[in-house]
């Protein structure tokens, strides 16, 4: 893949030749993905418009990230837009909102490398996903419990403190 | 969605401040996001220091980072983003740097954008009704009031505010904000004070262009003899912004009966709809009005007009 163009490489894959790009992680590992798939992230798009050659690289997404990532984007992109209504149209979105769930079952560490790359890459879609799920953990959890998960400093006086819980107390009663 | 603050000086401070280091430099574009936060929050965190942090104070400074890795600020802003109301309350007791970022009145305004709400009247016999705001994406309810006089179930809204009318119309309404619960005004029709009386909801109204709010009913009024002689006042007041203050000022009223249930009528921005009570102004000869005859009524220039053929000789197309 190394000596592959980074904006004009050609492959037969999925039947019709398609355009493809070279993403290099910040380890140096090369993925060649589809244009179509790798234009979901604003960055990588720009970058494809600026040109270059040997590869687009993206110093701030390890390997095991960007894999990840761009699994979500090869699924996301391969989706072709049928007919709104039609049976095929919403077994496809059925599909999809499972590979969404699937993804998102790994740990925060993950969730989180998740996040900061998606927010890099500009990922839209994978944004809200990765960011609605842990929105979903942190619900109902109490300040510490989050402190716990995110390894959160208090730095809050206990007066401070007492003067918060007062005032959410007065609020939600 | 790019909340731009009044003062840029703050966004310097805002890594520091935040505790929770980006790894990435964000660019100039991911920075914008939380650049309302107020300077003089941000100098309190910086300067704070060691005096007011009661853990280890050198380790304030340096975000704690336990195996995760942290988050830069523009993505705890999109987690918080997410969460309905209720919740970004107690998430201010974390740290301080959420609870600057909750408390921005730029990511305020984004979360409101995401988070419309909803309120309505819960009816239960036993326990009372109460008002209920509901966070129309999640579902949320996010907030019940205990109303202090019976509601009737229907209300009207613009924007923030939402008018919740009293069943008894000896009983104030009273005016709502929808995020914060708090009444904002409450009003008390010119009634006669007779039980005949009958008293339209009250129909809040805001006129974009000068940014008022104001308040508008109908009331029919019965003579002394009873049934005959009723008289029907259009009143309005002003609930913010503008002139004339809260005091109910008498309008021309339309020529015809207006009906006075809650679906006769609907506010558009500062006009109010509202549909002729057509049993009413066929007995008393008011009988050429169309069935979907409306009166409307502008509150930006408090005058009452036609919509829809609602003339006493309405022109049949």
């Amino acid at each position: 893949m190394a000596a592959a163009d980074s904006c004009d490489g050609i492959s037969t894959s999925g039947g019709g030749w398609e355009k493809t790009v070279t993403l290099v992680s910040s380890d140096d590992a090369r993925f060649e993905v589809r244009e179509a798939a790798a234009s979901l992230s604003q960055t990588v798009r720009r970058m494809i418009r600026a040109g270059g050659d040997g590869g687009i690289p993206l110093p701030k997404v390890d390997a095991r990230t960007l894999s990840t990532v761009l699994e979500y984007c090869n699924k996301h992109a391969a989706v072709p837009a049928p007919a709104p209504e039609s049976s095929s149209a919403e077994a496809a979105a059925v599909d999809l909102e499972w590979f969404d769930k699937e993804l998102m079952h790994v740990d925060l560490a993950t969730l989180c490398s998740l996040i900061r790359a998606a927010d890099y890459l500009e990922v839209a879609g994978l944004l809200d996903l990765t960011c609605k799920t842990v929105a979903d953990m942190i619900k109902s959890k109490t300040a510490e419990e989050i402190r716990q998960m995110f390894g959160i400093q208090n730095d809050f006086t206990p007066e401070e403190e007492e003067q918060l819980s007062r005032e959410n107390a007065g609020v939600f009663e | 969605m790019e909340v731009r603050g009044e003062d840029g000086a703050a966004c310097g401070a805002r890594r520091g401040l935040l505790g929770l280091e980006s790894q990435f430099e964000s660019d100039a574009e991911g920075n914008g996001r939380a650049d309302g936060m107020e300077m003089g929050r941000a100098r309190m965190s910086a300067t704070g220091g060691g005096s007011v942090c009661r853990a280890v104070p050198e380790k304030r400074i340096v975000p704690t980072a336990s195996g995760i890795g942290v988050l830069p600020l523009d993505a705890v802003y999109e987690i918080l983003l997410r969460l309905p109301a209720d919740e970004l309350c107690r998430l201010r007791l974390v740290c301080r740097s959420w609870q600057s970022l909750t408390s921005d009145p730029g990511f305020t305004r984004a979360h409101a954008s995401r988070h419309p709400l909803l309120a309505g009247v819960h009816i239960a016999c036993r326990t009372g009704d109460e008002i209920r705001i509901v966070d129309l994406f999640s579902g949320d309810i996010v907030r019940r009031i205990v109303p202090t006089v019976q509601p009737r179930y229907g209300m009207n809204a613009q924007l923030d505010l939402v008018c919740v009318s009293a069943m008894s119309t000896h009983q104030p309404n009273s005016v709502l904000n929808l995020a914060t619960g708090e009444v904002v005004a409450t009003f008390l029709p010119n009634a006669s004070g007779r039980d005949n009386d009958i008293i339209s909801p009250l129909l809040l109204g805001h006129i974009p262009s000068t940014g008022e709010f104001k308040v508008f009913y109908y009331s029919h009024l019965l003579g002394e003899d009873g049934a005959h002689g009723m008289v029907q006042t259009c009143c309005v007041a002003t609930l913010v912004g503008g002139r004339g203050g809260r005091r109910w000022r008498a309008t021309p009223s339309p020529p015809a009966v207006l009906g006075s249930c809650l679906r006769d009528s609907v506010v558009v921005g500062g006009v109010a709809y509202i549909l002729f009570s057509p049993l009413y102004n066929q007995r008393n000869n008011h009988a050429n009005l169309e069935p979907d005859a409306m009166a409307l009524f502008d509150m930006a220039v408090e005058e009452t007009g036609a919509a829809s053929g609602a003339t006493e000789q309405p022109s049949r197309r």
